[in-house]
């Protein structure tokens, strides 16, 4: 009996030992639950693979990355400040919550998409910008950007243009804002009437050394609005 | 005790000398320098896309080198023979077993350290500002590296090849990702049986997405301090379990 | 005087199972036999006599499945007992990303020998093996021969009292095989008991003591020198009239 005890030492030390992985499991799942929405949330219609494979190998964030880069290839296609374009840009909804579903706390993401569904002419969505918000607003409360985009929408809603615009004035002399939000809300404020508005948030673009590659756009869009003052 | 630092020090050196090991430095750094490239198109996220491919590419680089390297470690060593003459001396199996492994370990852990270096280099350079969160998550990632090469040494001493060994490391690795929505399906399941079947399944499995710090870090609610200190002990037991049994195994087997 | 190695009606037999199928394979069988201390003794055989399985079973490599195998008596498998014993395999299986004087220093930690002695230990050892002036490149780089000579500082680092040697001058050229001949009988010079498995007759009739001739894993007899020694090919036609083919291969048929 000892004999055989000591030949499989290892065996029971390593029961023993497993009862305390099974007890630390307990614990750490009751202290905290992961702040993730589940795989049944994802939006999984066209690229369902490539997103579960990333998460099942533990990358998430990279795969929302890769999503992301698929949604501005998306929309960065021609014609998405043509008003006459036959492409409606139908998916944006679906592939702006398809990154954040991946990482709820990409918030660039959740203004992005906001923006886009609610001051691109020929998108027009402001209903589908607001749920888009108020999905970014359940796991990032304290991130007030969200909060301002979101009361933009509603005055849009309302048509009251003035406090929209006051409220977005806010919220792209944000340095985190994203440089192209800004490039959106300046045409946006452009296309309003709101020729000195516009050019103030070209300026900001201009003056921002990480948004170089909205410099050449910016001066142009600037000398053009200029003109259009005198 | 000089028969396990005997060990651990004779692995890192055949480590850091062997240049497969090296291999999988050098492609981390292409890797973490292709980040700066694919970078550029997300536009103004290119920071956050440089610091997650980094440290996506660490974690992978490290796992392909965890799996290849531990599943090996004691096969090679029986191919070779080399094992003969080590274990003609007077060192017990189990020392010789938690010597390979931490040796490994340690020179696993040097690598991700310098390819973290690396990374942290480029991110400073794009103007990055320091987060004690990055150090959280590497820490995050060598724990959850060492899980997995606890259960690949243990794979590969009770599977009949090492490509069957690697090929259920990384069936687990995967597994150990999708524990929480396991958990998930047990709890909606209306089946009991199905219910029990993914609640041990769960249990068993390693929880590998605890340990994915950089996922989690800007959620509005962060993991108490109570719950690292369990996630240590977590990683502790497991670790402990795997190691145990490929000892009691090895000390079984014949040469 | 009391035998320093003892078997009594040891037997292995190996069990290979492949797809369900389970085949036994004899080793050795209920082999019975003492080494004095301080003898040279040989052990010779055929291809798959059961030499090999003897020394694994005297270094506790294998497990017997019946009978008992003692040394220094202890019954092995006996870590303690492993101090005083230094095996010389038939090739010399180190590890290549070492240098010579790493390894030897490794397996001098192994072999227990005490920090302070250590340095100076390794030092005198490959001076004595002809090493010393390779011995910071690394074995990759050596030449069979060098290798042996590494080989040989392992085993006689922590100055054992018993040398067990597989097949030692397998594959060496003559000069080589002069050396491993003054090596034996300067350990039987010291008092070293020598237990060594060869099927070169030649060269086991000038240094050993006495012999044991194995066949199909059993011991077929046993001769001392004096029932040789001075009488050139006598050892050899003990040997062909005694050892048989086990392997299923014919004899050649040129004659």
């Amino acid at each position: 009996m000892k004999k055989i005890f000591r030949q499989n030492m290892g065996l029971f030390l390593s029961l023993c030992l497993f009862a305390g992985v099974l007890v630390s499991n307990h614990r750490v799942q009751k202290l905290y639950t992961l702040p993730f929405p589940h795989f049944d949330a994802l939006q999984v219609k066209h690229t369902g693979i490539q997103d579960i494979s990333f998460i099942l190998f533990g990358f998430r964030g990279l795969a929302a990355d890769v999503a992301w880069i698929q949604l501005l290839q998306y929309v960065g296609g021609p014609g998405i400040f043509d008003e006459q374009s036959p492409n409606k840009f139908d998916l944006v909804k679906d592939l702006t919550l398809r990154v954040t579903r991946m990482d709820p706390y990409y918030t660039q993401a959740y203004i992005f998409g906001a923006s886009l569904l609610a001051w691109i002419k020929v998108i027009n969505r402001p209903q589908e910008a607001l749920d888009i918000l108020k999905e970014g607003l359940e796991y990032n409360p304290r991130y007030w950007p969200l909060h301002l985009f979101a009361a933009g929408i509603i005055y849009k809603q309302k048509n009251q243009l003035e406090k929209m615009f006051e409220q977005l004035k806010i919220a792209v002399t944000q340095p985190d804002c994203p440089v192209v939000v800004k490039a959106m809300v300046a045409r946006s404020s452009a296309d309003e009437g709101k020729i000195e508005d516009s050019i103030a948030i070209w300026r900001i673009i201009l003056a921002d050394p990480k948004a170089w590659n909205y410099h050449s756009k910016a001066r142009t869009e600037i000398s053009k609005l200029e003109k259009r003052l005198r | 005790m000089d028969g396990l630092l005997a060990v651990i020090y004779y692995t890192v050196k055949e480590h850091i000398r062997n240049r497969v090991f090296l291999s999988f430095l050098l492609f981390c750094g292409i890797l973490i320098g292709s980040a700066l490239v694919i970078s550029t198109l997300a536009m103004d996220q290119q920071l956050r896309m440089i610091l997650n491919v980094g440290q996506a590419g660490i974690e992978f680089i490290s796992l392909m080198a965890v799996i290849f390297i531990t599943v090996n470690l004691v096969l090679t060593e029986m191919e070779t023979r080399s094992i003969y003459l080590v274990l003609s001396h007077p060192i017990e199996r189990w020392q010789y077993i938690l010597g390979r492994y931490l040796g490994t370990l340690l020179a696993l852990f040097a690598a991700m350290i310098l390819m973290s270096g690396f990374h942290l280099l480029i991110l400073f350079l794009k103007g990055w500002v320091w987060n004690n969160s990055y150090l959280i998550s590497l820490l995050a990632s060598m724990a959850k590296i060492g899980v997995i090469g606890s259960l690949a040494l243990f794979l590969s001493l009770s599977t009949t090849s090492s490509a069957s060994a690697m090929s259920f490391t990384g069936f687990l690795w995967v597994l150990g990702h999708f524990s929480s929505e396991l958990q998930f399906m047990a709890e909606k399941s209306a089946n009991p049986l199905m219910k029990a079947a993914l609640w041990t399944v769960q249990q068993i499995a390693p929880n590998f997405s605890y340990y994915n710090y950089r996922d989690f870090w800007q959620a509005i609610q962060t993991p108490p301090p109570a719950w690292f200190g369990w996630m240590s002990l977590y990683t502790v037991c497991y670790i402990g379990t795997a190691l145990l049994l490929s000892s009691w195994l090895f000390s079984r087997r014949e040469f | 005087m009391n035998p320093i190695i003892q078997l009594n009606n040891a037997t292995k037999i190996f069990r290979k199972s492949h797809l369900g199928r389970v085949k036994l394979a004899i080793g050795i069988q209920d082999l019975t036999l003492d080494v004095k201390k301080g003898e040279v003794f040989g052990l010779l055989g055929l291809n798959g006599a059961g030499k090999t399985t003897t020394i694994k079973l005297l270094l506790g490599l294998l497990f017997p499945t019946r009978g008992q195998v003692t040394v220094a008596g202890q019954t092995m498998p006996d870590l303690s007992v492993l101090r005083q014993i230094g095996y010389l395999p038939e090739a010399a299986y180190i590890n290549k990303y070492l240098t010579g004087r790493e390894a030897v220093n490794i397996f001098a930690k192994l072999s227990k020998v005490p920090s302070k002695i250590r340095k100076k230990a390794v030092g005198d050892i490959l001076e004595k093996v002809g090493m010393s002036q390779n011995a910071d490149k690394r074995i990759g780089e050596y030449s069979k021969g060098m290798v042996q000579r590494i080989s040989m500082a392992q085993a006689l680092i922590h100055n054992p009292d018993i040398l067990i040697m597989d097949e030692p001058i397998t594959g060496l050229d003559p000069l080589a095989i002069l050396e491993v001949r003054q090596l034996i009988l300067w350990l039987k010079s010291q008092g070293k008991t020598v237990f060594l498995s060869s099927h070169n007759i030649s060269e086991v009739e000038k240094v050993c003591d006495r012999i044991a001739i194995l066949t199909g894993g059993r011991l077929a007899m046993i001769s001392e020198s004096r029932e040789w020694a001075g009488a050139e090919g006598k050892l050899e036609k003990i040997f062909t009239t005694t050892a048989q083919r086990t392997e299923s291969i014919g004899s050649l048929k040129f004659s």
